[in-house]
C-alpha cells in the first residue's frame, strides 16, 4: 500500500540547498519535488537518546526543514556508548540542547525547536500538534503508550522503534491507515518482567540499525515514495543478521483505535498504567525498605545480615556493594535459590535501582523470611550516598 | 496444525525460531505446551509476550485456534 505524500512541497529550494541536496535531487523518485516536501516538513523526535541520535542526525542531513527535539534528561557518560549525537564535552548538558547543537552543525538550514521538558499528559498534545510526523525514540513503556495515544487522538502518523541487547523492532503506526501500538501490544507487560536497556544492556550500534529504519520510513511518508511500514513490523536480529517483516493488522478490539474504543482521551497516569512495580512487590516493600545509609550503619554496627545482590552476573562484575552475595532475581523467583538463604540472619536484598529487589522481596517474604528487607535505590544509591568512587552504570 | 514463530527474546529462550502445535489449542494451552517443550525460560517470556494470530492481537486466550493459523510471539521491549 502506497500513501500520498504527507507534506506539501515548499515554494522553492535555494541555490545553496540545490548544491547540498544534489544526491537526493538526482534520484528520480525524490527529485526537487521530494526535497521541497522535506524542506516543508516538521518532524518531532521524542527522545534524543539511542534512537533519537541517529534519527535526528539523518533527518537533519536529509534536509527536514523543522526538527523538534523533546528530552528532559542531561547527557551522562554512560550514554556515549550509543548516543552519538552527544560528545564528551556535552556531559552534564541538557540532551535537547546538545542534540540541537549537533543538528545545526550538520545542517544550518534546519530550523531546530528545543523542548527541554518531560513529555506529559498536559503538554503532549500541544507539542505534537505543531508537527506533521513524530519519531518515537523513548525508553520506557509509560511514555510509549502516551506517545501512541496522543498520536492516535490527534490523527498523526508516527514512526516507532525499540531496541534491547541485540534485538530491534520498528513500525509506522497510523491509526487512519493501519494498526497502532496498542493493536500490537494491547497491554503493557507485567511490571518487573521486562528489563530496560539500563538493566539488560544494549549493543550501541543497534541504535543505528533501527534509527535508520525510522528515518527511512519518515522520509518515505513525507515524500510519498515506496511502501510505508504501515501494517508491518520489522524485527531485526543482530546476532543472526536477519530482518524479518511481520504483518500486523488493525485490532478490531483495540481499546484506542478499534470499533468500540474504551480509551477516548489520554490516560490520567501512564506510570500507573504500566506499573513501576507489581502490587505484590509494592506490598512487600511497605515497612521493609531501608536506605543505603541504613545498610551501611547495619554493616558498621556488626549486625548479623545476609546481603543479596539480585542483579545479573555481568552487573555484579561492574560494581558491587561490599559483602554482597550474588543471587540473580530469576533464581529467587523460581524458588531455586531459596535454600541458599540463611534462616538465622537478616536478609537484605538489593539490585540496581530498587525495582527488581522489590520483586525478589515479595518472593522471599512469601517463602517465610518475614523480616527480609530491600535497599531503596539499590547499588546506585549506595554509590551516590556511601561511595561515589564506585562506577555508576 | 498451528505454526508458531518466535521473535527476539522468545527465539533465544526457545532455542528455535518456530514450533508446531495441533489445531484446536487455545493460546493458554499453547503456552503450557510450548513451555513444557522448550523450558521455563520460554515460559517466563510467554507471560509478557504479545501473540499475533495471523497478524491480529489475540485477546481471548482460552479460545480454540483454527487449523492453519500462524501465531507470532513478540516479547515487548521499550528501549530507545
Ligand atoms: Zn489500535
Amino acid at each position: 500500500m502506497s500513501l500520498p505524500p504527507l507534506v506539501a512541497p515548499a515554494a522553492e529550494l535555494t541555490v545553496d540547498e540545490i548544491r547540498r541536496y544534489s544526491r537526493h535531487l538526482i534520484i528520480p523518485d525524490v527529485g526537487v519535488d521530494g526535497q521541497k516536501r522535506l524542506k516543508n516538513a516538521k518532524v518531532l523526535c521524542v527522545g534524543a537518546g539511542g534512537l533519537g541520535s541517529p534519527a535526528l542526525m539523518y533527518l537533519a542531513a536529509a534536509g527536514v526543514g523543522t526538527l523538534g527535539i523533546v528530552d528532559f534528561d542531561t547527557v551522562d557518560e554512560s550514554n556515549l556508548q550509543r548516543q552519538i549525537i552527544h560528545g564528551q564535552s556535552d556531559i552534564g548538558r541538557p540532551k535537547a540542547e546538545s542534540a540541537a547543537a549537533s543538528v545545526r552543525e550538520i545542517n544550518p538550514y534546519v530550523n531546530v525547536v528545543i523542548h527541554n521538558t518531560a513529555l506529559d499528559r498536559d503538554n503532549v498534545k500541544e507539542i505534537f500538534s505543531q508537527y506533521d510526523l513524530i519519531v518515537d525514540g523513548t525508553d520506557n513503556f509509560a511514555t510509549r503508550y502516551m506517545v501512541n495515544d496522543a498520536a492516535v487522538l490527534l490523527g498523526k502518523p508516527y514512526v516507532w522503534g525499540s531496541i534491547y541487547r541485540f534485538d530491534g523492532q520498528a513500525s509506522v503506526f497510523w491509526a487512519e491507515h493501519g494498526p497502532c501500538y496498542r493493536c500490537l501490544y494491547p497491554e503493557p507487560p507485567p511490571p518487573g518482567m521486562v528489563p530496560s536497556c539500563a538493566e539488560g544492556g544494549v549493543l550501541g550500534v543497534l541504535c543505528a540499525s533501527i534509527g535508520s529504519i525510522q528515518v527511512t520510513e519518515a522520509i518515505k511518508l513525507i515524500t510519498g515514495i515506496g511502501e510505508p511500514l504501515v501494517g508491518g513490523l520489522t524485527v531485526y536480529d543482530a546476532l543472526e543478521m536477519t530482518y524479518r517483516k511481520i504483518k500486523v493488522r488493525k485490532d478490531p478490539a483495540c481499546a484506542l483505535c478499534g470499533e468500540n474504543p474504551t480509551v477516548t482521551d489520554l490516560l490520567e497516569d501512564y506510570e500507573d498504567f504500566c506499573g513501576a512495580v507489581s502490587p505484590e512487590a509494592e506490598e512487600a516493600a511497605v515497612d521493609s525498605t531501608i536506605t543505603a545509609r541504613e545498610l551501611k550503619d547495619w554493616q558498621d554496627s556488626g549486625k548479623s545480615i545476609f546481603l543479596v545482590d539480585v542483579r545479573e552476573p555481568a552487573e555484579y562484575e561492574i560494581v558491587r556493594i561490599p559483602g554482597a552475595t550474588l543471587i540473580p532475581k530469576g533464581d529467587i523467583l523460581s524458588g531455586e535459590a531459596l535454600a541458599r538463604l540463611p534462616q538465622d540472619r537478616q536478609i537484605v536484598l538489593h539490585c540496581k535501582s530498587g525495582v527488581r529487589s522489590a520483586e525478589a522481596l515479595a518472593a522471599v517474604k512469601a517463602a517465610g523470611f518475614k523480616d527480609a528487607v530491600h535497599v531503596q535505590g539499590g547499588v546506585l544509591s549506595w554509590i551516590k550516598q556511601i561511595d561515589p568512587s564506585l562506577p555508576a552504570y | 496444525m498451528i505454526t508458531v514463530r518466535y521473535f527476539a527474546g522468545a527465539r533465544a529462550a526457545a532455542g528455535t525460531d518456530h514450533d508446531a502445535a495441533p489445531a484446536g489449542f487455545s493460546l493458554d494451552q499453547l503456552a503450557v505446551e510450548l513451555t513444557s517443550r522448550r523450558g521455563e525460560r520460554l515460559g517466563t517470556v510467554l507471560k509478557a509476550a504479545s501473540f499475533l494470530v495471523d497478524g491480529v492481537a489475540c485477546h481471548d486466550r482460552s479460545e480454540a485456534l483454527p487449523d492453519g493459523v500462524t501465531v507470532d510471539v513478540l516479547p515487548p521491549f521499550a528501549g530507545g
